[in-house]
């Protein structure tokens, strides 16, 4: 049979330029390019750093050593030069407040609509912008610190609560968990950390801007979220990049730590450079995020919306210790052009009656490359767990590809655990519903494209369901097939 | 005690061996061995880190057990047995082999029409046909198992058919392990050529009776031609000391039908591959299993399904039931390549656990480079439905029938599947004996 033969408009590539591709000129205080022991004592000491933390990330540093680069996913990259990133890059003044940050920087933020007093009054929601890797400005603080709530910048809470670090850093993804988990550990600058306490309900979503701006400079956030007992909290992680040549490479860890009766709702829009239509330049995204779910009858729920990044390398995870904890994860993936993501979650059941959700919709198009991989595993003691497990997959165009991996370990009888995945072309005869009721093409992709999606949208929070409607449309543009 | 220790074992083994190996006249042969043997240098054995034995820890320590390799054959009577069994082997081309050799007062080979052959293979290696395709589709590269049994294949069934020939008649070979209290081992080479059009039913049937350790290692290549239709049915009834690791290859033409069925009830631990490529377009093939598994079992199921060419279909469903402390693995995986439009792809893998302790580890894959396809999978596993057991209580049937015959509806839709009227009887009896046992 010869290849299906296209309409020739239905193949037109989307050549929609990035929309906030822009650098910000502002003077870097940086490291020298190169990781050495040294460079991770430059690191803690110009963040003043307890010992107990310097010692953690050489500890970390010399076990990353010994680790070789995961090669198991589904995306292909040329080798890594550890030794040619700048390991630490911060804006020089630090800022007290919002009159004293650079002008520069918060130009950049109204570039990307994000006026933070506005936003921040018309949303009730609290900014800790992250640009680079120094946290510039929080707003909103004063009245979460009146409910207890603790929400700062990850070198604050070292230097403000060094107990809550001690206590809960590495314990949800240790120093040694992976290869980029262990060079976050070694070398992570800043990032955010969040502590709900007993009982209380945050009133507002939380959230931060990660933003990427120096030329060549890696970004090692690192994110420690902890509700305490019966405490909730809804938090948002929203990123866009400037347009970069040079590939930038972007090792996260989020760790989330759910106590008794606790729930923590994390909502990611990533939204980072993809690169350009023939692969070139975008971020690599190499990100552990994992929640321990400690307590009884606690519950941690992820919903991400992946755009952008040339690679996704991420698995949200959730370990379901406390009994009766529930674990959520909801997804959509987008890859376009030569993207390539492989991305999942794994659910641990330890506990007894433990739920677990699984909700993964992937979308290729261009040449892009989607893989969703997953782990379900049931151990013995996890009576009664119950897990399902969707995968659907969509594809546009000739020349991506949709993958689909899960692994399924039962060591429990009583558990229910079920999983069902479908792959399919976009359907040509609802496009022609649609067109023949008066939309246009690109129209009818993004209705059925967002249908498709519906199910994890309705998880993420308001005006995160919005935009990432409006990103799905622009990442998508042109590239019906 | 390491790898080495075992793998330099088989290697000075075949130096002692090699003189007796089947095909002393054939030059090709005897440098496909040697190519295999170092392939198997190069591979070594398989660990659980490689992602392909992930769930499947080979014992090393065991491996070197199986030392011996020539035991002889002790007398059996399997055409009875299998009668007893529920397979009427009047109906059959009945090819044994004991021990890895075949046993011609064993079986019993009615005469065939000119264009079809069905005979040993160790009596035909100078046959054109079997130089064409031996080592050919089942390739030994990064294949320990698949290395060793090219080096060491002592004897297996060949299978050809002319253009347009069919065989009514089913085929079946019975391999037969029975060594005493020697630790023994065999490694069985099957070869399948289908011509045009040709149609034929084959079933291999693995079948130990021994008081020791064994391992078989059987490696079946399938050759389908155009709108060839080959129904191919294993049975795994290896002994509970037998180790049992078997690959099925197949190549497909345009239009052909390959339907693979495989019921595995015995062994210790036993590992079954069974791949097909789709290569021309319209080729179909329907893969089912259903692995039974109690005690301390441990059985490994992985299939490979290459969409390699446009309008394919393929149908996928795999059941299990374990039961004690016994191990289940599924691992399905199938890759739609670019060029393979208008695929059709289904799989299913189901599980029952029946104890607290008995696991299963599912891992149905999808690797698709084409848009204009349509696959799913599915995977559930859970145990027996407790109101469906209340019920049938209620309606005073005790506990454990109404277990079995829970257990039976799910089973026994695999054996259902299956058409061939000499078939059912023995699959059922089967199915049934494995049940009575647990």
């Amino acid at each position: 049979m010869t290849p299906k033969t296209q309409e020739p408009s239905v193949e037109k590539v989307t050549s929609e330029e990035y929309k906030y591709g822009f650098v910000t000129d502002i003077e870097a205080d940086s490291a020298p390019p190169g990781l050495n022991e040294d460079i991770i004592r430059f690191i803690s000491h110009k963040k003043k750093e307890p010992q107990f933390l310097l010692e953690w990330r050489l500890k970390a540093y010399r076990q990353w050593l010994k680790m070789k680069t995961p090669e198991w996913a589904y995306v292909q990259y040329p080798p890594i030069d550890y030794q040619d990133i700048i390991y630490y890059s911060a804006p020089k003044a630090g800022p007290k407040s919002l009159d004293e940050v650079d002008p520069e920087i918060l130009k950049t933020f109204e570039k990307l609509g994000v006026p933070m007093e506005e936003r921040a009054m018309l949303a009730g929601v609290a900014v800790d912008a992250v640009f680079d890797s120094v946290s510039v400005g929080t707003t909103f603080k004063k009245k979460l610190g009146e409910m207890g709530v603790i929400f700062c910048s990850f070198s604050e809470a070292v230097h403000e609560h060094p107990e809550l670090i001690e206590q809960y850093l590495g314990s949800v993804v240790p120093y040694n968990d992976n290869f980029y988990a262990a060079l976050n550990s070694a070398v992570f600058t800043d990032g955010s950390f969040c502590y709900i306490p007993k009982g209380v309900r945050c009133p507002m979503e939380l959230s931060t801007y990660f933003r990427i701006n120096a030329a060549k400079t890696g970004q090692f956030e690192r994110t420690l979220l902890i509700a305490d007992e019966d405490a909730y909290v809804s938090y948002l992680e929203g990123c866009t990049a400037p347009m970069r040549d040079e590939n930038q490479l972007h090792a996260a860890v989020v760790e989330l730590v759910a106590l008794k009766g606790a729930e923590i709702k994390y909502s990611t829009v990533q939204n980072w450079y993809p690169g350009d239509k023939d692969g070139k330049g975008g971020i690599y995204n190499f990100v552990t995020k994992r929640g321990a779910c400690r307590g009884d009858s606690s519950k941690i729920s992820w919903t991400q919306v992946e755009t952008g990044s040339a690679i996704t390398w991420k698995y949200p995870s959730c370990i379901l210790q406390g009994d009766n904890s529930v674990g959520e994860f909801y997804s959509v993936a987008v890859v376009n052009n030569m993207q390539q993501a492989d991305t999942g979650t794994k659910m641990i059941h330890l506990g007894k009656n433990t739920k677990s959700t699984i909700v993964s919709k992937g979308i290729s198009a261009g040449k892009g490359q989607n893989t969703y991989r997953g782990l379900v595993r049931i151990q013995p003691a996890a009576e009664n767990a119950h897990n399902y497990t969707q995968c659907d997959s969509l594809l546009m165009g000739d020349k991506c590809g949709a993958h689909t991996v899960p692994y399924i370990e039962v060591k429990n009888n009583t558990a229910k655990v079920g999983h069902e995945a479908s792959t399919s072309k976009i359907g040509e005869d609802q496009i022609f519903y649609c067109q023949q009721r008066g939309l246009s093409k690109e129209d009818a992709v993004n209705l059925i494209v967002n249908g498709f999606c519906k199910e994890v949208f309705r998880k993420l929070p308001m005006e995160f369901a919005v935009e990432a409607q409006k990103l799905l449309s622009v990442s998508l543009e042109g590239s019906v097939g | 005690m390491s790898t080495l220790t075992a793998q330099e074992h088989y290697l000075s083994s075949f130096s002692q061996l090699e003189a007796k190996l089947p095909g002393q006249d054939a030059a090709w042969l005897k440098s496909l061995r040697l190519q295999a043997l170092e392939q198997f240098k190069q591979a070594g054995f398989p660990t659980d880190k490689l992602e392909s034995w992930k769930y499947t820890n080979l014992s090393l320590n065991l491996l070197k057990e199986f030392f011996t390799f020539e035991v002889p054959a002790s007398t059996t009577v399997v055409a009875a047995q299998l009668k007893k069994n529920g397979f009427d082997t009047d109906k059959a081309h009945l090819v044994v082999f004991v021990n890895g050799k075949f046993s011609k007062e064993l079986s019993s080979l009615k005469p065939l029409e000119k264009g079809m052959t069905v005979q040993n293979l160790a009596s035909v290696l100078s046959n054109e046909t079997v130089k064409a395709f031996i080592g050919k589709i089942a390739l030994s590269q990064n294949k320990a198992f698949t290395a060793l049994n090219t080096a060491f294949f002592t004897d297996g069934l060949f299978v050809q058919l002319e253009a347009g020939k069919v065989l009514d008649a089913p085929v079946h070979a019975v391999y037969v392990s029975t060594n005493g209290s020697q630790t023994t081992q065999s490694h069985l080479r099957n070869l399948l050529v289908l011509a045009n059009d040709s149609k034929v039913n084959v079933i291999e049937h693995y079948w130990g009776e021994n008081v020791s350790a064994y391992l078989t290692n059987v490696v079946t290549e399938v050759a389908m031609a155009t709108g060839s239709t080959l129904d191919h049915l294993k049975i795994g009834q290896e002994d509970i000391k037998g180790y049992h690791i078997g690959s099925l290859i197949a190549q497909q033409e345009e239009g052909s039908y390959f339907a693979s069925r495989l019921f595995s009830v015995g062994g210790a631990l036993t590992r079954n591959d069974i791949e097909t490529t789709l290569g021309k377009k319209k080729a179909e093939c329907v893969l089912e299993g259903l692995y039974l598994a109690k005690e301390g079992q441990h059985v490994d199921t992985r299939t490979f399904i290459d969409h390699l060419s446009p309008n394919c279909n393929s149908t996928e469903v795999f059941k299990g039931v374990i039961d004690d402390q016994a191990v289940g693995v599924f691992d399905g995986r199938i890759l739609v390549r670019e060029n393979a439009q208008k695929t059709d792809a289904r799989q299913s893998n189901k599980n029952l656990l029946l104890t607290k302790e008995a696991k299963i580890y599912s891992k149905p894959q999808f690797q698709i480079y084409a848009d204009d396809v349509k696959c799913s999978h599915g995977s559930a596993t859970g145990q027996i439905d407790e109101e469906a057991l209340f019920y049938l209580q209620s309606r005073g049937i005790s506990r454990d029938e109404a277990k079995k015959v829970l257990v039976y509806a799910f089973a026994g839709e695999m054996v259902e599947k299956v058409e061939s009227g000499y078939l059912k009887p023995g699959l059922k009896k089967l199915v049934d004996s494995w049940m009575e046992v647990s």
